[in-house]
Order: C-alpha cells, then structure tokens, then sequence
C-alpha cells in the first residue's frame, strides 16, 4: 500500500509536469522569437520572474551578466535546475551544487522554455544497465580525473574555479556535463554515447564505493594520508611515549639512587 | 611454584653453554645492567626503529606476492571495474594483493601507514637531537649516520611509491625522470642509463624493487647498527637535574625496566600501524589505475616526506638560465639546488654550531632548547622554511579546502618561505631569552623543599617528591647552595642510603 | 622484588593484568576475523588489539614493578689515551716503513685498482641504449591522424566549442611521448602566431607534455563570462597553467616553456590531420635545449 502510495505521489506530478510541458511547447509562442511568452505557460512565466535578469527576456543574454542560452539547450537546462546551479544569487559567482529550488512541474517546464530559445542539445539518454565499467574507469582516468580527481572528490582547477565533486551526480547529470560542458568544464564532443554511458557508469560505481568517505579522508590522496599519520598515528604514539616516560608517582628524590656495580 | 626452579636452571644453563663456548658473560652483565636516562622524547627514535621493524615484517609479507615487472597483462582479478583492462604485471600483482589475498590489504595498508609513521618518527627525533643539542661532540658523527637513515628512508619510501605501477607511481616517476633528465652535463645519459631508454620504457620497475627490498633495506640495517651500537658505546645523553652530570649517566637499568618499556612501545608501534591499516584506506590504487602516460588526476600528491621537493617545485618561480646554448632548468634550482641545500645544511649542522660557538668540548648533558636560543632560533626558521615547502606540495589540498585559488594559495606560501623564517627567528629567540633569563613560575625554576638526614645526607621529602623529579632542569646552582660543592659532585659522593626507601 | 603496595602500583597491576587478558581476546578475534572472511575490519582490529594490549601490559608491568629510574652509573670517557695514541702511531709508521716502501708496487697497485673501476664502467654503460635524438621525435607527421583513445579520428565539423579532447597519432594509440591535448575554440580568440603554428577552424593541438616536470596537462579550465574571460591548460602535478589562445605559452606555475604546437590540417574525408611533427622536443627541457 505505502509503495504503492508513494509511487501515485511520484507520478502525478510527473504526469502533470509532462502535460504542462507538452502543453507549453505547443502552445507558447517561440521563445526564440523573442515575443513575450504566452500568460499561463508556465515555464515563460518562470523564466520571466526568476532567469530574465542575466539572461534576457528572450533569453540571449545580457551583456555583463548572463550568457545567451542560445546554444545551451535542453541538456544544460535540465542540469542546472537539477543540481540546484540556477538561480544564481549574483552573476559574479561559479556556479555550484545546492539544494534544488523548483519543483520537478516547474523544472520541465523551464527546460522545455530553455530548450526551445536555441539549438542546444536535448537531454541525452545515459543508459548505464548495459555500460561497460571498467571501460569508463578507463575514459575517465583520461579525461575527467584531471580535474575531478581519481577519487571523484573534486579539485581546484586554478584561477579560484573548481571542479565540483562528483558524490551526487546522476548518470544523466554526468552525461548532460559532458555534453555541453557546464561552468569552467570543457565540452567532450569525442566522447561517444557508449562512452559517456561507460563514464557515468563509472561515476556510479565510484559512489557506490564511498571513495569520498571518511575513512578515505575525503579521497583527498597522499596529502590527507599523510595528515592522518601525524594527527592519528604519530600524536597517539608520542602521547604513548609521554605516558612510558613519565616518572613514577611518589617515587623518592633521586639522589636517593643505588651506587652499587657503577662501572659502566 | 616447585616447577620454578628447573626452569630458571634451564636459562641459566642454556646461557651458560654460550658463555661457556663465546665468552663475554661479564659483558653480558654489564649489559643488562647498562642504565638508560629516561625522558619521554628519548623515545622517539624507537618509534622509528620499531616502525621499521613493521615494516620488514609486513614488507617481507609483500614480497612472496608482488611482481616486479612491467610486462603487460589482462586483469583479471576480483575487482570488476578493472577486469578486463591491461595493466603492467607490477600493478596486477598489488591488486591481488589488495583485493584477492585474504589479509593481504590489511598488510598492504600497514606497510604504507607504517612507512609514514617511520618517516614521521625519524622526523620527531631528529627535531630533539637537534634542539637538545645532542648533534654537538662527540655525537657529531651519530648525527651524520643518522641523516644518512633519513636519506635512505625517503629513498625507500619513493621506491616503495613507485613500485605499484599506478597512476601516482607512474606520475611520480615521470617527474623523477624530469629531474634526471636536467642534471647539467649528464642528464639525458643519466637518465637513459636510470630508466633505460626514453620515459617511460619497460625497466624502471623491475629496476626499483631489487633497490627498495635489498639494496636500501640492507643499507638501513647496517648504518642502524652502527647508530644504535654508538649510541650504546657512548651512552645515551640526558637532561641536566639533581644528580645529573657530564661523567655519569642517571637512569633505569636496560633489564629489566628499560626493556619492558620498550618492548611495550614496540608493540603499542605496531598496533597503531595495525589500527590504521585496519581502519583508513590508504593510496586506492584500483581508483588510480594502472599507470598511462597521458591519464593525470588531481591533488596527486607525493607521500607527505617527499612534500618538501614537491612543494619546491610547484613554489619555484619559472626562472630558467641559458648559458651559450646550453640552459639550467628550472628543475635545476627546484628539483635539486633546494634538496641539496637542504640536505648539506643538516649534514653541516655540527660544523656551523662548532664555528658559532667555539665549543669543541663533549657535551653529554643536553641544553633545553631555551638554553641555546640562537641554535633554537636557526632551527624553528628552518622548520619553518621547510614547512612552508610541504604546504606548497599541498598547495591545491589547501585550496580545496579554504576554497580559495590555488594561485593566491602560492603566492602566498612563495612569500612566506621569504618572510616567515626570519620572523620564526626573532620570536622563537626572543622567547627562549625570556624564558631563560626571566625566573618565573615555570616547574624548572619551583624550589623543592630539601632535608638533612642524620649521617649529613639530603633526602626530599615524599611529600615534595613530584615536585623535584619535575624539576629536572633545576639550575645547578640551586643545588650549589645546598651542597656547596655542586650537584654533580654532590650527588655522587654521597650515597645517602637511608633515603632509599622505596626500593628495598 | 617486592614492588610496594601503593595505590599506583595497584592499579598498574590491574591495568597489566586486564591489558594481557584483552591481548588475548584480540588474537581470537583476530583469527575469526581471518576464518569468517572479514578480513578487512575484525583481523585488522584484533590484531591491533592483540597488539596494543601486549603493549600496554608489558609498560603497565614494569611500572607495577616499580623499579628504580635513578640508578647512576658512571660515563667512562671516550677518549684516547696518550699511551694508546702512540702505540697506534707506532702501527702506522711501521706500516708506512715496511709496505709503503715500495713506491713502485704502492702506485701499481693504486693503478690497477683504478683501472678495474674503469672495466666496470663498461657493464654500467649496459644499463640504457646511448640517446640518439629520441626526445627529439614523436609519433607524429606529415598526414598522420589525430584520433582518440579508441582510435576514433576527429572531424573537423564536430559541434561546439570549448572542446576538449586527448589524441594520438592514428596506429599509435598511447604512445608516451605523442600524447596531444586538442582543444577548439571560438577561431577568432585564437592570436596570429597560434594560426601560424597550426590551427584549424578554432582547433589546435599542443602536445600534453608539460614542459616543466612531465606530467599531462590534463585539465582545461574555461571561464568565458566577461570581463575575466579566461581559458587556461593547467597541469594538475604542480600547477603550471598555459593559455591555449596563444601559442600555450605559460601564464602561471613553474613553466618557463610553451608547450609545443602540433601543426593541424583537415584531409579529404574532413578529418583532422597533423602537417608535421612537432618542431621542438616534447616534454621537459633537458641540458642541451638552450
């Protein structure tokens, strides 16, 4: 009952997001056009209230705050709003993981608006049932750890930008990033489809594996390891040192000391 | 309790037919009766030498496993995320040790972790030889021995590093090949002869291992010896105190008190590696990978002892010289100027002090580090200095975790290695001149009530005896005025049984 | 010995006792810990158990014991004495007196001990091939393909910019020292030195050597909102940071070098091709590149 309950729950918003979607791409005039958006569709009426600022009313971009979404799609949209990226509090900030601010209704209807300014891509299927792992440890390795670390935990990339840790990242997530590569992240468009479904298979089998847990320090490597030795191994042990050093208690002075067989 | 007496006649006989065969039943004796002073920091090269015991034993372990070779083959081990992927025998074989040998990455671990503590701990006690002056004569020459271990340890633990093949190995290597290869004159040849060829060949590894299980293993046991048996034949140095003089040495007997002690520190050594090993990851090298020359991943870092060359590397600013054709690299100055320094400085240390000061005369009796506030001063700048550097080698760790730019990060630390040793200088001397000179309430400076006895003995009371094993560093003048003659003669001349109540 | 009742040493002996008793525990977890296949935690930890409660035993006795800590021993010197110091000198003057007087042997066997260091200078030699200008040269020339890590070459028309990607010459899939990052960017960021060295439509390709220690410069970092519109090569080993706009010359880190540019062409079927190879040594900079 509960399961079935919650699943209900799940899918009627979804449906009724899916039907406000399919309804908003038919009905609103295109957004590219530049002409204001329909009254009622919701993803317009979103886009108008809380993007517009830095992105323009039509979406391509106001000059010293937000880039055009021309080439952004559905992809970057969907990614986004998903990990909590937009809305920005200023324009001056990197974009980072935070908690998500719309509703799954609100988020289709916003990457449906987006999707339809420019030619970006759409959000691209990552079916990881079938990826190859150990394949995508490959790729990743090659592309991805330079920055995202081998452990997943993320690293600074120079110039105070950060490749963010990948602890959270769905495969849909890795394959959107991948494509239209998002913030201070290059676009991999070598990458094959089988490739990016090996990679965020890969993804996932990091997470699964807790490489960022503490007992890993974080996956921070040597540097963390090596932090660790002193703070949890050597101030134990000088600690145990202090204690096997210590005089006795209410021991007599030591002048007291037998003489007895001195000779070396 | 009647089995007890045979029992003790075996030992006795059994140490008899040696005796009896080799001789040296006197030497045997004063052995076991030699005394050793004690002080908590007097321990710490015993955490380094029972590290290393650890290592040989967990290391030995190793050995009937891993493969030295960088011959290509399939994993096909447990670990499904590599399975399948090609990778040199080296690596293949540190994975089954990880992941197919039961128990086996518990040793792996400790092995690693004991390695980090083995470094730390030779840190430690070279830290108090330094600032006790126990590098003075006639320990110069144990101190030189004993900057030799530490160049050996960091040796072993690089090759170590290196052997398993992955992706931090391999990175480290390349870089290593980096600094061969700008050695002026020789460094391409060098470098040819070292790996084999051009990077990365298929040599190095089955090169390494010999080297990290043999050949530097063999050289740590031998120089250990040797330091261990001068520190034997000298005496152990002690602090000044009641009692406390250049010609005696005031302490426990090495059997049986010394002995257990250490033996328990032995085993407590070996437990925390233990714990750590069992508890906290170390160097994943599944997540790694095997090595592949144009895979990189961040915050790939050296273990923390090679931090020092690292972080010299990634401070140095990019200055190159050229000279008619030719140029020094700046890995020249980074790579092998700073270790140099580095290293001739410590090696010199006895030399620049007997210059300093004049002082050519033994010294048993060490100084607090206040008591020598120009020889502390030097040291906490150095510290410094080299500190600085390991930050650097962290210097993107740091930036991740401040979340700031790893280029303010460097800027900052590149001016700190200028600024903060002369700073560290001036305040670490000022204070040791406070310290010293100012009488405060410090527990070296607190008098300790002192009786006569009636043969014309002094006896503390037990009441005050805390108070007067604490103050181990007492004046010797304190007790000048009650002997008249000096704590040192004082303490020696007379015996005052009647005082040694405790032990009957 | 009779160690004397005092509360201290009471509870040292309790601590001893209860310490050896934990020890044992912790060689029986231990060994279930190996026998029930949990090797990663229960071994470890009653090993560490087994240890460090043998450990504290073995301390907490010695202290139950109360033995004395300040027993004095005498420090005999360490010097040598007058008469030792002439005895040894008498040694050595009778050496030079007696072996030494031969000159000629003296020299001669100092000679040929100098010349068996030199015969096994030869065996050393064994160790690497003579370098032949290897450093100098790559996998790459006129013609030869940049493909990827499954050989899957490059079109010139792949979508987007700020790409990034790692390629080989085709038929030489990770070769070390032919290791090529290719980006491709907006063509008109690109400055005229970077389009003489080699690019194509916004790509361009500069070898992932870094020239400071050797590692790949793996990360591309791309920050294009204005006014600090920045995109950077960045090695991950120590930080040295290259501007693929321009000629991947050095703009941050240790680096005193560019990296070498890979001269692009496009071949009949619109794949990218290289024109030649690089034109200087890849990787760090050795003695004799002034």
């Amino acid at each position: 009952m509960r399961g079935g309950g919650a699943r209900l729950l799940l899918i009627a918003p979804l449906a009724a997001a899916g039907i406000t979607a399919a309804v908003s791409l038919a009905s609103a005039a295109p957004p590219g056009g530049g002409a204001p958006a329909a009254s009622g569709d919701l993803g317009a009426e979103l886009f108008a209230l809380q993007c517009s600022s830095c992105h323009g009313l039509d979406g391509r971009g106001v000059e010293g705050l937000g880039p055009t979404l021309e080439p952004e799609g559905e992809a970057s949209a969907d990614f986004v709003l998903r990990t909590g990226r937009m809305p920005l509090a200023a324009p001056d900030l990197q974009a980072q993981r935070g908690p998500v601010r719309y509703s799954e209704e609100e988020i289709l209807a916003l990457v449906a608006y987006v999707g339809a300014i420019g030619d970006g891509p759409p959000i691209p299927v990552v079916d990881i049932a079938g990826a190859d792992v150990a394949t995508g440890g490959e790729l990743y390795r090659l592309n991805c750890a330079a920055c995202h670390v081998a452990s997943g935990a993320g690293a600074p990339i120079g110039g105070g930008r950060v490749a963010p840790s990948l602890e959270q990242s769905t495969a849909t997530q890795v394959g959107e990033a991948i494509l239209i590569g998002p913030g201070s992240m290059p676009v991999f468009g070598a990458l094959t489809e089988a490739d990016i479904a090996d990679i965020a298979a890969y993804v996932g089998e990091l997470q699964d594996q807790n490489t960022t847990g503490p007992t890993r320090f974080g996956g921070a490597g040597p540097a963390a390891e090596g932090l660790a030795a002193w703070l949890l191994a050597l101030l134990p042990l000088v600690a145990l040192t202090r204690w096997i050093g210590r005089p006795k208690e209410g021991r007599d002075h030591p002048l007291a000391a037998e003489q007895a067989g001195e000779a070396r | 309790m009647a089995g007890r007496a045979p029992r003790r006649g075996l030992v006795e006989r059994y140490v008899d037919s040696v005796t009896g065969r080799v001789g040296g039943g006197s030497w045997l004796t004063t052995s076991l009766r030699k005394v050793f002073p004690s002080h908590f920091s007097f321990l710490w090269g015993e955490l380094a030498l029972y590290s290393f015991v650890v290592l040989l034993l967990t290391g030995t372990y190793l050995t009937f496993f891993f493969e030295g070779s960088q011959e290509i083959v399939v994993y096909q081990g447990s670990y499904e995320p590599l399975q399948g992927q090609e990778v040199s025998a080296a690596f293949d074989s540190v994975m089954r040790i990880s992941h197919d040998v039961k128990g086996g990455l518990l040793i792996r671990q400790m092995h690693h972790w004991a390695a980090l503590v083995f470094m730390g701990a030779i840190a430690l006690h070279l830290g108090r030889i330094f600032f006790t002056g126990a590098v003075r004569r006639p320990r110069d020459i144990n101190w030189m021995i004993g900057l030799t271990l530490l160049v050996l340890g960091l040796a072993a633990g690089f090759t170590g590093y290196s052997l398993p093949d992955d992706l931090l190995s391999g990175t480290g290597l390349r870089i290593t090949y980096a600094i061969v290869l700008a050695i002026p004159f020789v460094g391409e040849r060098l470098a040819y002869l070292v790996f084999g060829g051009e990077w990365p060949g298929t040599d190095i590894i089955g090169r390494l291992y010999p080297v990290h299980i043999l050949l530097i293993p063999g050289l740590i046991i031998g120089l250990l010896s040797l330091h261990l048996g001068l520190v034997w034949r000298q005496k152990h140095t002690q602090f000044r105190g009641p009692g406390r003089t250049e010609d005696n040495v005031v302490g426990e007997r090495v059997w049986p008190s010394f002995a257990m002690k250490s033996t328990g520190l032995l085993f407590l050594t070996a437990g925390v590696i233990t714990a750590m090993g069992a508890i906290f990851e170390i160097n994943a090298i599944w997540l790694y990978g095997p090595y592949d020359a144009a895979a990189a991943t961040s915050l790939s870092q050296p273990d923390w002892y090679i931090g020092f060359l690292e972080g010299s590397l990634r401070l140095f600013p990019p200055w190159e010289t050229r000279v008619g054709g030719f140029v020094i690299n700046n890995i020249v100055y980074s790579g092998i100027l700073v270790p140099t320094l580095i290293f001739g400085g410590l090696y010199a240390v006895p030399t620049i002090e007997r210059r300093l000061t004049g002082d050519t005369a033994d010294h048993h009796l060490l100084d607090r580090p206040r008591d020598a506030p120009n020889r502390t001063a030097i040291g906490a700048a150095s510290i410094t200095a080299v500190s600085v550097l390991f930050l650097g080698g962290a210097q993107d760790v740091i930036a991740k975790t401040l979340e700031v730019s790893v280029g303010h990060v460097t800027s900052v630390l590149q001016v700190s290695f200028l600024v903060a040793p002369p700073i560290a200088f001036y305040a670490t001397r000022r204070t040791c001149v406070a310290l010293r000179d100012r009488p405060g309430p410090e527990r070296t400076e607190r008098r300790v009530p002192v009786e006569r006895t009636a043969d014309g003995g002094y006896r503390v009371p037990a009441s005050a005896a805390e108070d007067w094993m604490t103050a181990g560093g007492a004046a010797p003048g304190h007790f000048d005025a009650i002997t008249g003659e000096g704590a040192v003669r004082g303490a020696r001349s007379e015996p005052a049984e009647d005082a040694e109540a405790g032990a009957p | 010995m009779t160690p004397v009742d005092r509360p201290a040493n009471r509870r040292a002996y309790r601590a001893s006792a209860a310490s050896f008793a934990l020890a044992a525990a912790g060689g029986l977890i231990a060994a279930y810990g190996y026998w029930s296949s949990r090797t990663s935690h229960l071994l470890g930890i009653g090993l560490a158990v087994a240890l460090c409660g043998i450990g504290f035993g073995l301390v907490s006795w010695a202290k139950f014991l109360d033995l004395d800590e300040f027993v004095v021993q005498r420090r005999a010197p360490l010097r040598t004495t007058d008469d030792e110091r002439a005895g040894l000198r008498e040694e050595l003057t009778m050496t030079a007196a007696t072996v030494g007087r031969r000159k000629l042997l003296v020299a001669l066997f100092a000679g040929s001990l100098g010349s068996l260091v030199i015969g096994f200078v030869g065996p050393i030699g064994s160790l690497g091939p003579r370098p032949r200008g290897e450093l100098g040269r790559t996998g790459w020339g006129p013609g030869r393909r940049l493909v990827t890590s499954d050989g899957t070459p490059i079109a010139l028309e792949s979508a987007g910019f700020d790409q990034l990607a790692t390629v080989f010459p085709e038929g030489e899939i990770g070769r070390d020292d032919s290791q090529v990052v290719l980006v491709r960017v907006p063509p008109e960021l690109l400055t005229d030195r970077t389009v003489a060295g080699g690019a194509v439509d916004g790509w361009v390709a500069y070898s992932k050597i870094c020239t400071h220690a050797g590692c790949s410069v793996g990360l591309f970092g791309i920050d294009n909102r204005a006014p600090d519109v920045v995109r950077q090569l960045v090695c991950p080993c120590h930080q040295s940071a290259f501007d693929p706009v321009d000629a991947a010359k050095p703009v941050g880190g240790p680096a005193t070098r560019s990296l070498p540019q890979l001269p692009l062409a496009v071949d009949d079927a619109g794949f990218l091709v290289a024109t030649s190879d690089f034109e200087r040594p890849v990787g760090p900079i050795s003695w004799d590149e002034g």
